[in-house]
């Protein structure tokens, strides 16, 4: 059996975005950001949010959406 | 499936249901009416040809045919729910349906605030998290991190405060020590032009900035057209501008302060539609506008109070 590394232990999802989301506030604390840097973190924030929805919601868009 | 299909499947079988019914129920009626015709029948004809003894239950045979005649006849015809009652049913079906669409609706507009207010929340955190490890900056640096605080908050208006395509304004003001005056730091507006136009400056307690300031409380007006709001939150005669009334209907006013402290500065919304920043929920299930504010404004601070210990060396 082969055993999985310790650096390829997975990641919650909601860790994922939480990285993503303190590496763009880390360069727009230093007042260097990009362009893009405001724009990624608004993306991962509204990703985040959806993470947190209650599954059930997104059950009842797609059954009205059918 | 759609809400238009599901609503004439609805309809539709609740109208199979009670054709069944009204079937069966006609169905009952004339057994009801033919049986009780043939008892009562038999027991008149018997009473004639049966011995006297016998009599007494031949007249309990009319009777008992007399009274289910009169239930298949009466009775049954009093509770008669034809295909209008069916379709009223329906309807109240339908209605019914509806309204727990529109529950679903709300809750998921609730769930999507706080969810949303929740992550906004967490780039603050990260954003004083990572301001606190990066020590002393200039002021400019600290300036482009309450801008993209304020940006943030900015990006999920709709969203948090309701805010859409409108004569918006949001801005943080900084306290001067030097001149003693509130000024403006950040501004956001719809337009570039807008923002980059001069601001004015407040005197604490002069408008709604100075007064929230001065008395270190959040001021909020849902209407400052009102008699009473505009009494007490215009700005001075030398200060007041035209445009003001137009373009100030709703204002939220928010002290940066830790602690009760003296605050730093005022965070600052307003807006040109009526009611959009109010003080008390109206209870009709809409979200409070004000908290996403005061979220920010507890925020900024915090970073405040953190660039004056890094800067200086002063104690928290």
């Amino acid at each position: 059996m082969s055993r999985i590394a310790r650096t390829d232990w997975p990641v919650s999802d909601i860790d994922k975005l939480d990285q993503d989301l303190g590496k763009q506030v880390s360069q727009l604390s230093t007042g260097r950001a990009s362009a893009n840097s405001a724009s990624e973190a608004t993306r991962i924030i509204r990703e985040r949010a959806s993470h947190m929805m209650p599954p059930v919601f997104a059950k009842i868009r797609r059954d009205r959406s059918k | 499936m759609k809400r238009t299909d599901l609503e004439a499947r609805i309809r539709k079988r609740s109208s199979r249901i009670f054709e069944t019914y009204v079937s069966w129920r006609r169905k009952i009626q004339i057994g009801f009416v033919v049986f009780g015709v043939v008892v009562a029948g038999s027991g008149e004809a018997l009473s004639n040809m049966v011995p006297e003894d016998y009599k007494q239950y031949c007249y309990a045979a009319w009777v008992v045919g007399l009274a289910a005649a009169f239930v298949g006849g009466v009775v049954v015809a009093f509770i008669d729910d034809g295909e209008p009652e069916a379709l009223s049913i329906a309807n109240e079906a339908v209605s019914e349906l509806r309204a727990q669409d529109a529950e679903i609706d709300e809750l998921e507009a609730e769930f999507t605030w706080i969810t949303h207010l929740y992550a906004v929340s967490q780039f603050y955190r990260e954003l004083i998290e990572a301001a606190f490890l990066q020590g002393n900056v200039s002021p400019q640096v600290q300036k482009s991190r309450r801008a993209a605080m304020l940006d943030q908050l900015l990006a999920e208006k709709e969203t948090l405060l309701g805010v859409r395509d409108e004569r918006w304004n949001f801005a943080i003001y900084l306290y001067n020590s030097e001149n003693g005056l509130l000024e403006c730091d950040t501004c956001r507006r719809p337009t570039r032009a807008e923002e980059e136009a001069p601001h004015r400056s407040w005197s604490p307690g002069e408008g709604h900035i100075g007064l929230a300031f001065q008395s270190k409380r959040r001021i909020i007006a849902a209407n400052t057209s009102e008699p009473e709001a505009s009494a007490l939150f215009d700005a001075p005669e030398s200060k007041r501008l035209e445009s003001d009334r137009a373009l100030y209907k709703s204002i939220a006013s928010i002290p940066i302060l830790l602690n009760n402290e003296q605050p730093v500065g005022v965070l600052v919304a307003t807006t040109d539609v009526e009611r959009r920043f109010s003080a008390s929920r109206d209870g009709s299930g809409s979200r409070d506008s004000v908290e996403p504010m005061r979220q920010l404004a507890s925020a900024l601070a915090l970073l405040e109070r953190l660039h004056k210990v890094s800067s200086t060396g002063a104690t928290a």
